[in-house]
């Protein structure tokens, strides 16, 4: 019974940690709607009133749609995305994933929680869905390739570090030796990875929030499904910034960090304030730096899919610094 | 059945995966079928992309499979990126097959 309920108070634990992401969004889109209203466009200053507001409105699919996939399948997207952050462990105290989350079954979920609803979009049977979900895809996929090449690149350099056990494992990741600025290639290609993975984070524009569905797009589908793909994608913004911060956070700089309830509930305290507002500051100023920096390269190259190419280039670049990296460590190791 | 699957470098949890998941999903579908209940809901007449689909005189499982696919599955391969998503998604499981297999003790 006592299990029971500590495992419901740490999910319920993980949704309240969950609304710092709706407070990040609120701040950045009141933020930059007040500078675009300065320059004559009319923004909504309360961005999160709409999402809220059309869940107590009746429900409304196209007729065209698969109705019960269409109403459901967004709660299943957001449901994928809660193991992910029972993989983060500051989003609950109790910890639920008993081995710290493991970055290739994060991602397994991340795919599937994009997957259910890029499904609920086709879904709806419209042009106008049919075009958004296309976009989806190829958001997900500028995402997903940049991530997986990161978490694999690094685990590859601690391998060759010899690190014992899961080099996929987030407390792996919470050694920061790829940070090192002893080890100044893997910083290199860290510092490239955080910048193409934050540029490449689904929004509409930098001005713009990451919510999904933003300027009314797809009229015809209304109500509390659309509000479940609406926190669904400022959720999945959040815990791609949460999960980049938490593998390249400082932690060499918060002793015991890593000491879980070993150590004093005043400097759990501290930790879970420190690394929550280390969170919020990324998604405030470094996400929107990042998206801005991509606008401008985008612009300064004038080729077809530049962005694409750009992603590619630096993701590819990242990854040989970082591998290079390790094969530099392991034949020292090795000349040792 | 296998609920974790451990090897020297890996360790994945899959019925403490599950659980959070099912609890999850239960909980958003409850909250949304109440809502649904309370407000109503209604369908908007719109353009149809059905296409040839609606023609088709074929039995329920038929007609479902065949919009599933049409609707469902052909914009995936049909999309520029199909082929960059399936080397991706081949370089995922190299890696795993690669960390698993040097996991083995």
């Amino acid at each position: 019974m006592f299990n029971i309920l500590g495992y419901f108070s740490s999910w319920v634990m993980m949704l309240v940690t969950l609304m710092v992401a709706l407070f990040a969004e609120g701040i950045h889109t009141y933020v930059s709607g007040r500078s675009l209203s300065r320059r004559g466009m009319i923004v909504s200053l309360l961005p999160l009133r709409d999402i809220f507001r059309s869940m107590t409105v009746p429900i409304s699919i196209p007729e065209a749609s698969m109705i019960r996939f269409s109403i459901y399948l967004p709660c299943f997207a957001l449901a994928a995305l809660i193991p992910i952050a029972a993989s983060i462990p500051f989003f609950s105290f109790l910890p639920i994933m008993d081995n710290g989350g493991d970055l290739i079954q994060i991602l397994q979920f991340a795919a599937l929680s994009e997957t259910l609803a890029i499904l609920a979009i086709f879904s709806l049977g419209t042009i106008d869905a049919r075009i958004t979900a296309e976009r989806m895809v190829r958001e997900f996929v500028k995402l997903i390739v940049p991530m997986i090449a990161a978490f694999i690149s690094i685990a590859f350099y601690y391998s060759a570090n010899g690190i014992q056990g899961d080099p996929f494992s987030l407390n792996v990741f919470t050694m920061a030796l790829h940070m090192s600025s002893s080890a100044p290639f893997s910083h290199a290609g860290t510092l490239i990875f955080i910048f193409v993975i934050f540029s490449q984070i689904p929004h509409s524009d930098a001005g713009f929030g990451c919510s999904l569905l933003e300027n009314c797009e797809i009229p015809d589908f209304n109500g509390v499904p659309r509000s479940m793909l609406q926190l669904w994608s400022i959720f999945r913004a959040f815990l791609v910034v949460a999960l980049i911060t938490h593998i390249f956070f400082p932690w060499g700089y918060f002793k015991g960090l890593n000491a879980g309830f070993s150590i004093s509930w005043w400097a759990q305290a501290v930790n879970f304030a420190a690394f929550w507002s280390t969170v919020l500051v990324m998604r405030l100023f470094g996400v929107t730096l990042c998206w801005k920096v991509m606008a401008l390269l985008e612009k300064m190259i004038k080729i077809k899919n530049s962005r694409a190419w750009l992603c590619i280039i630096l993701t590819t670049a990242a990854t040989l610094l970082v591998v290079y990296e390790g094969i530099k460590i392991s034949m020292e190791v090795a000349a040792f | 059945m296998i609920f974790t699957l451990e090897t020297g470098y890996f360790i994945w949890n899959f019925s403490a995966w599950l659980r959070i998941f099912l609890l999850s999903a239960g909980a958003f579908c409850l909250l949304t079928y109440i809502i649904k209940r309370k407000t109503g809901g209604s369908l908007v007449n719109s353009k149809m992309t059905r296409g040839c689909d609606d023609r088709l005189e074929a039995g329920f499982f038929e007609l479902k499979v065949s919009s599933f696919r049409a609707k469902v599955m052909q914009p995936w391969f049909d999309f520029p990126f199909s082929h960059i998503l399936s080397i991706a998604v081949l370089f995922l499981l190299f890696a795993v097959a690669l960390f698993s297999k040097s996991g083995v003790e």
